[in-house]
Order: structure tokens, then C-alpha cells, then sequence
């Protein structure tokens, strides 16, 4: 009981402290309120800029991601074309795939001239191959992908909730499918839908990982960016600037936030029945097989495209304008991880800071979710919200606030190791909750007491009643905390630097570089980890004795 | 109140009570900051081996009394002491925690813990003894399976709680707050969330438990049959406050007020603008809306007043009867159950029920009769 309030506070405080200090720093200088960061921000024609560019680009991207999303969703909810593993593999792409090789996979594919695409278009069709990475549509295409899956999820969720005799009563009253669809089904789903878009725009706003792969060669000026720029490519670091873009994200992303909660909840109230019958499906007759091989184009193209790209460049040790098969070694990949290089200390670095915060943060996480389910008191509602703000900022956002208080003075931890995994157990354990919280629910009031009743301390009920029924639950949280950590960038891009590498810095400094078969022998292996963990535990966690 | 202090008729007076209950209060703060009084200064006792039943509406108080003798709900005041112990004590400042209090208890979900085999569900509360009256894993073992077998769930030592029916469960629930060998254990509507037929069989297994072991129990319910079969006395709640703490019988035929009245079973009742006391014995005559009626007081002088009469008491006849209270009804519908039938009847525009034994009365419905109901039957109380 001490232990866990002390442990939230301690929680509490570390995170609470960056961001305070990031306030301090920004606005406040030599005892009084200082707002030159806003001038220098106005000066920068860039960062003035990617502000709209990348609402624009942002926002064309979740309208890209919603309607495929809403597409896929009614294909799997609503019709015979259904594929069950489909649905079920669909919310693990972007943990088998993350972004950060997915980013570089699709520069592989899709770069002028070079791009594994472009010369397959050119061997086929003898003309330069239309595909440019390095351009808006490129863009906008990368981003709506790890939408889609995300969009997906939410409406087909809705879809599921959504009172199948709606569309029957409409049927009866004589309106044909169509009708159906689109004067009750989908202004039943607009609340749903709405907050797709919101939330689409929410998740990737922040990210880096495409923008650095994609938005900086291109020159167009994207938000998260924009702000690395300050930190790393001024010295010294303008800091000023960059948090007033920090500020100016969490504005535009709890605003959004903010509003696709409101909206969903709307939806919630449209939704009359709760728990109601499966609906009918819709047989499709011939078109059943397109639409499969529709939902089978669009996951292969997800996945293999970048995953072939890398494999290729990977393998073959360089990336050139003609693929040849015959050079393909894996003593491409090894080479590129020689002793003492920055690239086996960065690949070293990732898997023991993942390793070490995902066991950490999973015990964590499912500490605080017994604790803060337990305990109904205004306080700890409170203390359990603002310790679930990093699932709401972005990565990037946070780590300023992270070097801002704990690279300097006092603590003097720039470049260690420690830094890497305070700043990782920051930002991952609140995520590691969204997944405990509801088994810890599960868990419920009368297994613990009975528990109680029966003469056990607090701690032997935490260890012979808790932890065992919480473990499922905490296995895949450590793995999800797992896959987070070795496929970070966010945090990285700042946090690390060349005296603690992570895959991920080392991969944005290797892209910088254009040494991008080192960057995919990195992204090969991330994804290779991811894969392995998550089919492990997803195989762990069926075999139980009792369910 | 009739007989709060009363002995039970099963315990000899000398002997002490397990449990003693003295004054205890709880109040909740509400989220919009009101305050509910779940437990209003409540008050009584459990002898050893004696089923007492709490029946009450849903929301009077039930479950958060049974926690607070549990330990698991800290009261605001008051006293509980267990076998001679205080466990809890406001103004002495004592508060034992709950798993200090070697107390039992049979949740409404029976709470067995998925992730363990029924045996070291059972084996659980040993497992928690204090390291000196610990027995060895070896007895532990034959204690369990011991139990098991004298409640008739041997051989399920190692299934797992989800692959067993719901009798089993209550077994093994019952297993488990019995091994460590406690004298009473709580249960808080163990019955609520089965099917209705399998209700009343495990309701008798229950007390055939009770019998074997002899435990005494304190048994929450809203469901007035089930206090009326499993109970020695019920304590009847209402608002947090035990309005009646009384055998069944007695709590069925003299109850203490109108609310214990309607909650224990069906009633007709006439309000009363008037009453003068005609006999030593609380003989009373009544002024209702339908005449003078002959009763016994049984509220104080104050209170307002309403008749109530059970309908097996009362009877139905062609003839004019020569009881005082009798008026002429129409016979609106008649239902043969068999071993009875249930008459709905109207005398002008109100209505009442009778219940006579076996069919074979001639009034069909439509004709007019006589209802009556002996003074000694018709009980004065106060409205609630
Ligand atoms: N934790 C709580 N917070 C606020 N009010 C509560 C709490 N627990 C119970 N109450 C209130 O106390 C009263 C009695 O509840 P309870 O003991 O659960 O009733 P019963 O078990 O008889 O249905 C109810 O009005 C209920 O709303
Ligand atoms: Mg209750």
C-alpha cells in the first residue's frame, strides 16, 4: 500500500518535473517572463510553415486511412468476404512492421529512379517508373498506412456495436442495400467515423519516423522535424523555438484529442442495443473474390513491399541502380555490425534498455493498475490521469522535456544509458497500463477480498492472487513495451546521442548519411525482433490451464 | 421492537454469543457529496450454530453490514466482537484488519480464484496461518480432501473452478471458509445468482452443511422465502435500521410494523382514521373506510395506523358469518393452485386476497360472498 503510493509518486513527479521545467525554460529567463521563443519561432520561415503543411498532409493522410479503414471494415463486419486471421493479424502490423522500417522500407520502394518499384516498373514497361518518395502523395500514402489499421479497429468496432435491426427495419420498410447504407448505416457510424479521422490525425502527427525518412530530403517542412532541427541541427540547441512548436503540437493534438472523445461518445449514444445479435452478412456473390483479393493487396503491399526492400538491400550490402540476385549474402548484414562499431553499440543499447524497461515497466504498469483500480478516491482518479499523459503527448514532445531535466544539472545524465531508460520507462509504463488496466479489472472486488477474508497479507494476495491472474495480461504488455523500446525513435532522436546510440538514432544519423544499407540491416532486425516477440507471446498466451 | 434481547429458541441462554454487534454506524460520502447512512445504529446478536438471516430490500444496508463485520468496510462507530474478541471498537480505537480477523465468508460470486485448482483454493486460508499453527503441506492435503469428501465434491482436487457446475462451486466456497476451522461464516446472497430451480436445492445443501459442521451463519437476502427457510431469527433491514429481529414465525405473524408486514409476505390492508382501545390485551376497534374493524394494537399510541391481515387468515363463505369484521365482496377472479386457491375480491372498489385450503369452494367468479377475518387476526400497525 505504501509502496504502490510512493511508487505513483515517484512516477508522478518524474514526469511531472521535465515538463514543468520545460515551461520554466521556455517562457521564463533571468527572473522574469520572457517571450522572445515565440519571435524566434515567427523568424524561421520553415517552422512557420510546417504548421499548416503538416495539418494538411496529416489530415489528407487520415482521410486516406478513414476511408480505407471504413472500406475494410464493412468488407470484415458486413459481408461474406470476411477473413477472420485478416482481422485478427490486422492490429498487429504495426507491431511486426514498425514505423520507423516501414518509413525506410518505402524509401527503398519508392525513390526516384532506384526505387525497387520504379525499376520493376521499368522492367516491365521500359519507362521510368512514376514513383517519387520524396513527394507530398508519397507521403500522405506512408502516413495513411499505420492509419488504416488504426482506423480500422475503430470502426469496425462500431460497426460490431451497431444494432443490426437498424438496417433490417430500414430493409422492411422497403430501402435496398444501398439505401441502407448510406441513410442508416453511415449516419449511425458518422460519430464513429469522425473520431477516426480525429484519432488518425492524433497517433501520427507526432511521429518522426516518416517525416525524417521521407518529409527532410524532400525539403517539405513537417512539424516533428522542424523541431529535431532546432535541437540538433543549431548550436547551440534553440530550445525556445523548439518548445514553442512543442506546445503549439499539444495544442493542435489535445484539441484533437480532446474532440474525437467527445465525438465517440456521442456515438456511443447512437448505439441503442449495447450487445445485440451478430449481424447478417452480406453475400457478394462473384465480387466476394475481389474484394478478398482487395484486403489481400492492400496487407501484402503494407507489409512486403518495405520488408522486401530492406530484405534486398539488407542482403545485397548496397542499394544501386540495378538488382541483382546473385550478390545476396547475409555476410552483408553481419559486416555491418563489426565490433566496436556505433552500429553494434546501437543494436546492443536498444535490446538491453528494451529488455530492462519492458520487464520493469510491465511490473509497473500492472502495480498501478491493481492500485488505481482498487481505489476509488477523487485523488487517485486524478493521479492516475496525469500519469496516462504520455499515452496522450507525443514522443518527441516529451523527450525535450526528458534532456531538458535530466540530461543537465543537477542529475547530469546526457549521454548515459540510465537517461535512456528513465526517459523509456516515462513514456512506456502509462502505455503498459492501457493494456493492464482491464485485467486488473477483470481481476475485480471479491478475489481479493475473499483472499483477505481468508487471513492473507497485502502481499501474499498481490503474489498468489494478482500477479498470477495478472500475468497474461503483464506478458503482453512486456511485450508490447518490448516492441516499443527497440523500435523507438521518437524518444531516441533526442535522447540518445553517438555516446548512447539506439537502433533508432542510429538509424536516423545512417539515413542522414545515405548509408541505407546499414539502415536496413538495423530495420531488418527490428522487425525480425518485433515479429519473434510478439508470435511468441501471442502463442505463450494460449496456453493456459484455465481461462 | 419485540424481542430484541430475546435468546433464540435454539441456544440455551447461558451460552455466549459468537458474534455481537453493538451500535454500528456507517455513513458513505455519495460522489455528488451527499451522504447516505447505509448502516443506521444497528444492533444484534448470532449464537453458536444459529443461522441468522439479514432480508432487506436491495440498497437497506446488507452487504456493506456484512463488510463491516468482515473487515473489509471501516464503520464510522460502533462495536463488533467475534468468539469474546473486539474486533472492532470506535471509541476503544480498535480495528483489526481483515485478515486479522479469522472471519469467513462466502462471496455472492463465490470469488474462487481462477488461476488455482479447487485444492489450493481450499488450502489457501491454511496456507495464511501464522508460521507457528501452520500444519505441515502433508496435513494440509488430508485436511482438504477430508472436507472435500464430507461435503460431497471428493475427487475435484485438481480441476480448475471454471470446469465445475455451480453447486460444486458453492462447496468449494463453503470448503474454503470452513478449513481453517472458524465457527461462523458470512455469506452475502450466495443464492442471487443461480437459477431459480437450482436455487432451492443448494439453499437445503446449505443448511444440511450447517447441520453437519455446525457453524453458525449470518446469511444476507432480499428473497423473503429463503431468510423464512434457512433462518433461526431474521433481521429484518429497512434504511440501514433493523426494523424486527425475530424468529420467522414470529416475524410472519406478529410483524412490528407495516413495512416487515408487506416484506415477509402478502398482506391486505385498511387504513385506520381512528382506534380505541376496547380490551387488556390490546383489543382494539378501528374506524376505516369500510366500517369499524376489531384488531389487536400493536404500535404505540402515536403512530398512524394501519390494519393489516394475512390472506390464509381470512375466509370466504356463502353465508352471513358471526365474526365482527365481516363484509360482502364480489368474487373478481378465482385461481386453483391445487392445495389451495387464491381468491381476488372486491368489497366496493377496494380490492383484497384470501387463500383458502384445497379447491372445492363454490363461489365462481362473478358471485357475491362474505369475506370475514377474526379480530385476533387483524393486527394494528404502525404505517411505515
Ligand atoms: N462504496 C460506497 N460508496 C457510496 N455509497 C455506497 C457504497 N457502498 C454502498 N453504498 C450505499 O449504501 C447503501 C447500502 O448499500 P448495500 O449495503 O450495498 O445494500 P444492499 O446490499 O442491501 O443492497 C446504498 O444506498 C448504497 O448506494
Ligand atoms: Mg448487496
Amino acid at each position: 500500500m505504501m509502496f504502490n503510493v510512493g511508487l505513483l509518486a515517484v512516477f508522478i513527479i518524474g514526469l511531472l518535473y521535465p515538463i514543468a521545467k520545460a515551461l520554466v525554460w521556455a517562457f521564463y529567463s533571468d527572473g522574469s517572463w520572457d517571450l522572445s521563443a515565440f519571435g524566434q519561432f515567427a523568424a524561421n520561415d520553415d517552422a512557420m510553415r510546417s504548421v499548416p503543411v503538416t495539418l494538411l498532409i496529416v489530415g489528407c493522410a487520415s482521410l486516406v486511412a478513414t476511408t480505407m479503414g471504413l472500406v475494410l471494415a464493412y468488407l470484415n463486419e458486413r459481408t461474406d468476404a470476411r477473413m477472420g486471421l485478416f482481422t485478427d493479424m490486422i492490429p498487429f502490423i504495426p507491431l511486426l512492421m514498425p514505423s520507423i522500417a516501414g518509413a525506410f522500407g518505402w524509401v527503398l520502394a519508392l525513390s526516384p529512379r532506384i526505387g525497387y518499384v520504379n525499376q520493376l516498373w521499368m522492367a516491365i514497361f521500359g519507362t521510368a517508373g512514376p514513383f517519387n518518395a520524396f513527394s507530398v502523395p508519397a507521403l500522405i500514402f506512408v502516413y495513411s498506412i499505420h492509419g488504416t489499421t488504426f482506423a480500422f479497429l475503430i470502426i469496425s468496432a462500431a460497426l460490431r456495436n451497431l444494432d443490426p435491426s437498424l438496417e433490417e427495419q430500414s430493409r422492411l420498410c422497403g430501402a435496398s442495400r444501398g439505401r441502407t447504407l448510406t441513410r442508416v448505416v453511415l449516419p449511425a457510424m458518422l460519430p464513429s467515423i469522425a473520431a477516426a479521422v480525429l484519432l488518425v490525425i492524433w497517433t501520427t502527427m507526432g511521429g518522426l519516423a516518416v517525416p525524417a525518412a521521407m518529409a527532410q530530403p524532400a525539403g517539405i517542412p513537417i512539424m516533428s522535424v522542424q523541431i529535431l532541427r532546432f535541437l540538433q541541427f543549431d548550436y547551440p540547441p534553440q530550445y525556445g523555438p523548439a518548445l514553442v512548436m512543442a506546445f503549439i503540437m499539444v495544442g493542435i493534438i489535445g484539441a484533437v484529442w480532446l474532440a474525437a472523445a467527445r465525438i465517440r461518445k456521442l456515438g456511443r449514444h447512437g448505439t441503442v442495443g449495447g450487445k445485440t445479435r451478430v449481424a447478417a452478412r452480406r453475400s457478394l456473390g462473384r465480387w466476394k473474390w475481389v474484394a478478398r483479393g482487395f484486403i489481400l493487396l492492400w496487407a501484402t503491399i503494407v507489409v512486403l513491399v518495405p520488408l522486401t526492400c530492406l530484405a534486398l538491400v539488407a542482403l545485397n550490402g548496397y542499394w544501386a541502380g540495378h538488382l541483382r540476385l546473385d550478390n545476396m549474402s547475409v555476410a552483408h548484414i553481419l559486416s555491418v555490425f563489426e565490433p566496436g562499431s556505433l552500429n553494434l553499440i546501437s543494436l546492443l543499447n536498444s535490446v538491453k534498455a528494451a529488455l530492462i524497461v519492458a520487464t520493469i515497466g510491465s511490473v509497473i504498469a500492472a502495480i498501478f493498475s491493481v492500485f488505481v483500480t482498487s481505489r476509488k478516491s477523487k485523488l487517485v482518479t486524478v493521479a492516475d490521469g496525469v500519469m496516462k499523459l504520455p499515452t496522450i503527448l507525443p514522443g518527441l514532445v516529451l523527450a525535450i522535456g526528458f534532456v531538458l531535466a535530466y540530461a543537465g544539472r543537477p542529475f547530469d545524465l546526457g549521454g548515459t544509458f540510465l537517461i535512456l531508460v528513465i526517459a523509456f520507462l516515462l513514456e512506456q509504463v502509462p502505455k503498459g497500463t492501457l493494456t493492464t488496466d482491464p485485467i486488473a479489472a477483470q481481476v475485480g472486488r471479491e478475489l481479493t477480498e475473499a483472499s483477505q477474508v481468508s487471513g492473507a497479507s497485502g502481499f501474499r494476495t498481490f503474489w498468489k492472487v494478482h500477479f498470477p491472474l495478472m500475468l497474461p495480461g503483464t506478458i503482453v504488455a512486456w511485450a508490447l513495451l518490448f516492441v516499443h523500446v527497440i523500435g523507438d525513435l521518437d524518444t531516441s532522436a533526442l535522447v540518445a546521442s553517438v555516446h548512447n546510440p539506439t537502433i533508432g538514432s542510429q538509424m536516423l544519423r545512417l539515413g542522414e548519411n545515405g548509408d541505407y544499407p546499414a539502415v536496413a540491416a538495423l530495420a531488418l532486425l527490428v522487425v525480425l525482433m518485433s515479429t519473434t516477440t510478439v508470435t511468441t507471446v501471442f502463442v505463450l498466451s494460449r496456453g493456459r490451464k484455465w481461462a | 421492537m419485540t424481542s430484541w434481547q430475546a435468546a433464540p429458541a435454539a441456544a440455551t441462554p447461558v451460552r455466549e454469543p459468537v458474534m455481537r454487534v453493538k451500535n454500528l454506524m456507517k455513513r458513505f460520502r455519495r460522489n455528488d457529496g451527499s451522504i447516505v447512512t447505509a448502516i443506521n445504529n444497528i444492533s444484534f446478536d448470532v449464537y453458536p450454530g444459529e443461522s441468522v438471516v439479514l432480508l432487506g430490500p436491495s440498497g437497506c444496508g446488507k452487504t456493506t453490514l456484512l463488510r463491516c463485520i468482515a473487515g473489509l468496510e471501516d464503520p464510522d462507530g460502533g462495536v463488533i466482537e467475534f468468539n469474546g474478541n473486539t474486533v472492532f471498537s470506535s471509541e476503544a480505537g480498535i480495528n483489526l484488519r481483515a485478515e486479522l480477523r479469522q472471519m469467513a465468508m462466502v462471496f455472492q460470486s463465490y470469488a474462487l480464484w481462477p488461476h488455482m485448482t479447487i485444492l489450493e483454493n481450499i488450502a489457501y486460508p491454511l496456507h495464511c496461518l501464522p508460521a507457528g499453527s501452520r500444519p505441515g503441506r502433508k496435513e494440509i492435503a488430508a485436511r482438504v480432501t477430508d472436507i472435500m469428501r464430507k461435503v460431497g465434491i471428493g475427487g475435484l482436487e485438481s480441476q480448475y473452478p471454471n470446469t465445475i457446475s455451480g453447486g460444486q462451486q458453492q462447496r468449494v466456497a463453503l470448503c474454503r471458509a470452513l478449513i481453517a476451522g472458524t465457527n461462523m461464516v458470512l455469506f452475502d446472497e450466495p443464492l442471487s445468482n443461480v437459477d431459480a430451480q437450482i436455487r432451492e436445492k443448494l439453499r437445503d445443501e446449505l443448511m444440511e452443511m450447517q447441520r453437519a459442521f455446525g457453524f453458525a451463519s449470518l446469511f444476507v437476502t432480499h428473497d423473503r422465502h429463503e431468510a423464512m427457510v434457512l433462518a433461526d431469527r431474521v433481521a429484518v433491514l429497512n434504511g440501514g435500521v433493523v426494523r424486527q429481529f425475530d424468529g420467522p414465525t414470529d416475524t410472519y405473524l406478529h410483524p412490528a410494523d407495516e413495512f416487515v408486514a408487506r416484506f415477509v409476505g402478502p398482506v391486505n390492508e385498511l387504513d385506520l382514521s381512528a382506534r380505541e382501545i376496547t380490551g387488556q390485551a390490546g383489543e382494539a376497534v378501528g374506524q376505516s373506510p369500510l366500517g369499524p374493524i376489531h384488531g389487536l394494537l400493536r404500535a404505540e399510541a402515536a403512530a398512524d395506523l394501519v390494519a393489516i391481515w394475512r390472506p390464509e387468515v381470512a375466509r370466504l363463505g356463502a353465508e352471513e358469518p358471526t365474526s365482527p369484521n365481516r363484509w360482502k365482496c364480489a368474487i373478481e377472479v378465482a385461481k386453483f393452485h391445487g392445495s389451495q386457491t387464491e381468491f381476488s375480491v372486491k368489497v366496493g372498489e377496494r380490492a383484497f386476497r384470501v387463500l383458502t385450503h384445497g379447491g372445492g369452494i363454490p363461489l365462481p367468479e362473478g358471485s357475491t360472498a362474505w369475506m370475514s377475518v377474526e379480530p385476533r387476526d387483524v393486527q394494528f400497525l404502525a404505517r411505515r
